[in-house]
């Protein structure tokens, strides 16, 4: 019943011109997906340390994340507001948890897209950080979603991938494509085998162009790992290396390799495994 | 942010782990034009019901003014 007196209160409140059943069928399907690549890091990430979760959230959409989305299993804890009582910001919901673990907040990173509540979790002690928001997806972020995640959680993660997919605009269905993190250096693969594959098409694709679309969002990260020394970015189309150091300031130098003749088959994306030693060499 | 110091990482679901959309279906069934923008601003942070049924409290004794009710906090 609770459903229904929060859809009514829901469609009075805003003045929906909708029924009360109509705004429900619509806010079960509200949460569409687990970010890409939050299954992998998750199960990285807990190999390592305690995973839990703080959420304003309901009785409708929980269920659906849990089970239909495939949350359930992936973290250590789940603190839920409907279940503990207390919504985030409230000083509360993140003293309910600390007392709840049973550790001090300097034990804890908390990530969340909501200012408010990462301000609300520094002022009790707790290291916070923003992640994307809605307002960041509206305005093209240099790095979103997992990937943005991917990178404030480095330090833990150590040495590792960040999908490609929230990485570089274009590249937003290469579910497979990931960025190395290799000690102080960020390396891209962009083998791709077709143009059409980066969302550009035939003789307008610019492989050179893309590679600097991703060398920019490199230099992002870059900038929020102030380690970082050095990116490369390797393009199969036309054999082109980009390979940018990111001390003394950004710049980029690029060396191309033959377009055609002798076939160099090492970048392909069949050959990441392979290669990726040979990576590692080449950027330590 | 040190390896060492941290050993529980605390994760905001919507937005971070998991992808939320609707806001712009919601907006096609307000009465009235609204940003997206301030449709979320608005539903994360003045909404009566949603914290209401976000903490859990949303019980069968609040269904007489959820009916008649029109943006007066609770």
């Amino acid at each position: 019943m609770h459903t229904e007196v929060f859809a009514t209160g829901i469609v009075a409140e805003w003045g929906l011109t909708v029924t009360a059943e109509a705004f429900l069928d619509d806010f079960r399907n509200w949460p569409t997906r687990l970010f890409p690549g939050v299954r992998e890091m998750l199960t990285l990430l807990a190999r390592r340390c305690t995973l839990a979760c703080l959420s304003n959230t309901n009785s409708i959409h929980w269920p659906h994340v849990r089970d239909t989305l495939g949350l359930n299993g992936l973290l250590h804890h789940y603190y839920l507001s409907h279940e503990i009582g207390h919504l985030k910001p409230a000083r509360a919901a993140f003293e309910h948890v600390l007392a709840d673990l049973g550790c001090p907040p300097s034990c804890v990173v908390f990530l969340d897209d909501n200012q408010l509540n990462v301000d609300a979790a520094q002022a009790v002690g707790i290291q916070a950080y923003r992640t994307v928001g809605i307002v960041e997806v509206q305005t093209a972020p240099a790095v979103t979603g997992t990937a943005r995640t991917c990178l404030v959680l480095h330090p833990l993660l150590g040495n590792g991938s960040v999908p490609v997919q929230d990485l570089a605009p274009g590249h937003e269905h290469h579910a497979g494509k990931l960025a190395y993190v290799v000690k102080n250096h960020v390396v891209v693969l962009d083998a791709v085998r077709h143009a059409s594959d980066v969302g550009m098409r035939g003789n307008s694709h610019d492989a050179s162009a893309l590679s600097a679309f991703l060398i920019e969002r490199v230099k992002v990260i870059a900038g929020a790992l102030k380690n970082f020394r050095r990116a490369v970015v390797l393009d199969e189309i036309n054999r082109n290396v980009v390979d940018a150091p990111l001390c003394r300031g950004w710049r980029r130098e690029s060396r191309a390799r033959p377009a055609c003749g002798r076939a160099d088959r090492r970048y392909t994306s069949r050959r990441y495994t392979q290669f990726l030693p040979r990576l590692k060499c080449l950027v330590c | 942010m040190a390896s060492h110091t941290h050993q529980i990482v605390l994760f905001d679901l919507g937005g971070v782990l998991v992808e939320v959309e609707g806001v712009a279906a919601f907006q096609r069934m307000l009465g009235r034009p609204l940003s997206q923008e301030e449709v979320w601003k608005r539903w994360l942070t003045a909404s009566a019901w949603v914290s209401t049924f976000e903490s859990g409290r949303c019980t069968q004794r609040y269904l007489p003014l959820a009916s008649w009710q029109n943006g007066v906090l609770l």
